[in-house]
């Protein structure tokens, strides 16, 4: 047995073999949910009050006459675009773009929507047209919805200029955010608009908390999407990455207590 | 022919071989396919400077609408936009370092981008009053801990107490440190399973393929 590891370990590139364990135990972990979701065990899905309120935010809207203002943020705007680090957060706020065009579709409510990822707006027009396709009006897609900015700073001049001119009822800032965080953040609070934002940059969380009524903090965001679809699969994979981060909590836990006591076990295998 | 490109399978196809790809490049050692993988990397950075064109298309037919509709308070700045976007254009094509382009990228873009990001601290002194009212103990909390951080990074906060310093290291080594880590490896966690459903094509939301629910 140890042979046989030694042998596979040789494949594997230095320091990422800890990594490829947790992939394939992550892999393994959402096969035996969707298998215990199958033969009609229930999996208890955490409540995400983020993605609940979206309704409220848009029903809102609607009965207010106002437009719905969403963003990615910076986030994968440059440097590489989506093929960034940042780029998952824009394509998983991609995601949850598709469910509030719905709604807005849905309710007859203008959305509109600013970017600076020029990579990102054949999916981003994708999404918007695909989802007034779904509610039957695919005759109230207009690609005009989307703004494109060229830049960080003319984005939030051109999101502050929409925040004061449009007043939206409601304003999503979701995905890769830096510093717009705060600063259309508190436009959006100055015009009364009801705030949902989320990110995985951990230096804009305290900004996003200080700023919005509800916030989608680090995996949240990239959990939103099986959340609002509630496919069996897509549950699962939430589940399966709540156990994974119980195995990850026994190993930290048992690592201090090994790594106290003199033996280096878990920081051997953390380096493999 | 045009159906047949629009079919969600075949982008789920393509997604599926590219993560797979880089991901056993970036576990095993396949020195045929780290060549490969690389050059894929090479084209999303093509196609991203190649999507800057498209934004540009984007913008335009937004700001050409105004303009020919002669939208109230509008179309002046659009005109102006795509005036001045034409004039850099040129002048980036001649060229880019010295003349014109150089010289309002450094004397009115960068100066503009500095104030703006200027205004930030104002935005953060309200966006902390409203988030340091002592509505509930979590508000109190942080209220206090705000405080002593804020005082910990003046020079006033030593002459008042001498230990406001350490305090304040204590909270930002000890205190945040710990929950910064749990969100980044939970966030790392989601980001793995975001790929796998990715990957796998169950995850299909950035395809506008939404479940019945919607999302997703």
């Amino acid at each position: 047995m140890t042979g046989a590891i030694n042998l596979a370990m040789e494949f594997v590139v230095e320091g990422r073999g800890f990594q490829l364990v947790i992939l394939l135990m992550t892999a393994i972990f959402l096969y035996v949910a969707h298998r215990l979701l199958k033969t009609g065990k229930e999996i208890y899905l955490r409540k995400l009050p983020a993605i609940d309120a979206i309704e409220e935010a848009i029903g809102r809207a609607a009965e207010m006459g106002k437009p719905v203002h969403y963003t990615y943020g910076a986030g994968g705007g440059w440097g590489g675009g989506l093929a960034s680090h940042q780029g998952p957060q824009v394509v998983a706020s991609s995601s949850i773009l598709g469910y509030v065009a719905q709604l807005c579709a849905r309710y007859d409510v203008r959305l509109i929507m600013n970017m600076m990822q020029a990579d990102a707006i054949p999916l981003t027009e994708e999404v918007i047209r695909l989802a007034y396709l779904r509610e039957g009006k695919p005759e109230k897609f207009d690609p005009k919805i989307i703004n494109y900015f060229p830049g960080q700073s003319p984005m939030v001049t051109g999101i502050l200029g929409t925040l004061q001119r449009e007043r939206p009822a409601a304003s999503f800032h979701i995905g890769g955010l830096y510093y717009e965080s705060v600063v259309i953040g508190e436009a959006a609070k100055l015009v009364d608009a009801f705030l949902v934002a989320g990110t995985a940059n951990t230096h804009q969380l305290a900004f996003i908390v200080a700023t919005s009524d509800y916030v989608l903090i680090g995996e949240e965001l990239y959990a939103a999407a099986a959340y609002i679809s509630r496919e069996p699969m897509q549950v699962a994979s939430i589940a399966s990455e709540d156990w994974v981060k119980f195995v990850l909590m026994a190993i930290t836990v048992i690592g201090i207590i090994l790594e106290s006591a003199g033996i280096h076990v878990i920081s051997w295998m953390l380096n493999r | 022919m045009a159906s047949v490109l629009r079919r969600p399978e075949i982008y789920i196809f393509i997604v599926g071989v590219v993560m797979g790809a880089s991901w056993l490049s970036y576990f095993f050692y396949i020195p045929e396919l780290d060549a490969t993988v690389k050059l894929m990397q090479t084209w999303s950075v093509g196609i991203a400077t190649f999507a800057l064109a498209l934004g540009f298309l984007s913008a335009a037919r937004i700001h050409l609408y105004y303009i020919k509709r002669r939208t109230p308070g509008m179309w002046p700045f659009s005109a102006w936009l795509l005036f001045f976007t034409a004039i850099a254009t040129i002048a980036g094509l001649i060229s880019e370092t010295t003349g014109f382009y150089s010289w309002q990228f450094k004397w009115v873009y960068t100066p503009l981008g500095a104030t703006l990001y200027a205004t930030t601290g104002f935005y953060i002194c309200s966006a902390a009053y409203r988030a340091f009212r002592a509505r509930s103990t979590e508000a109190a909390v942080l209220l206090v801990a705000g405080i002593l951080v804020m005082l910990g990074n003046c020079t006033i906060g030593e002459v008042l107490w001498k230990d406001i310093p350490v305090i304040n290291e204590w909270l930002q080594l000890y205190g945040q440190a710990p929950f910064i880590r749990a969100i980044l490896v939970t966030a790392a966690l989601g980001l793995i399973l975001y790929a796998l459903r990715v990957m796998v094509g169950i995850e299909r939301g950035y395809l506008g393929t939404m479940g019945e629910a919607g999302g997703g």
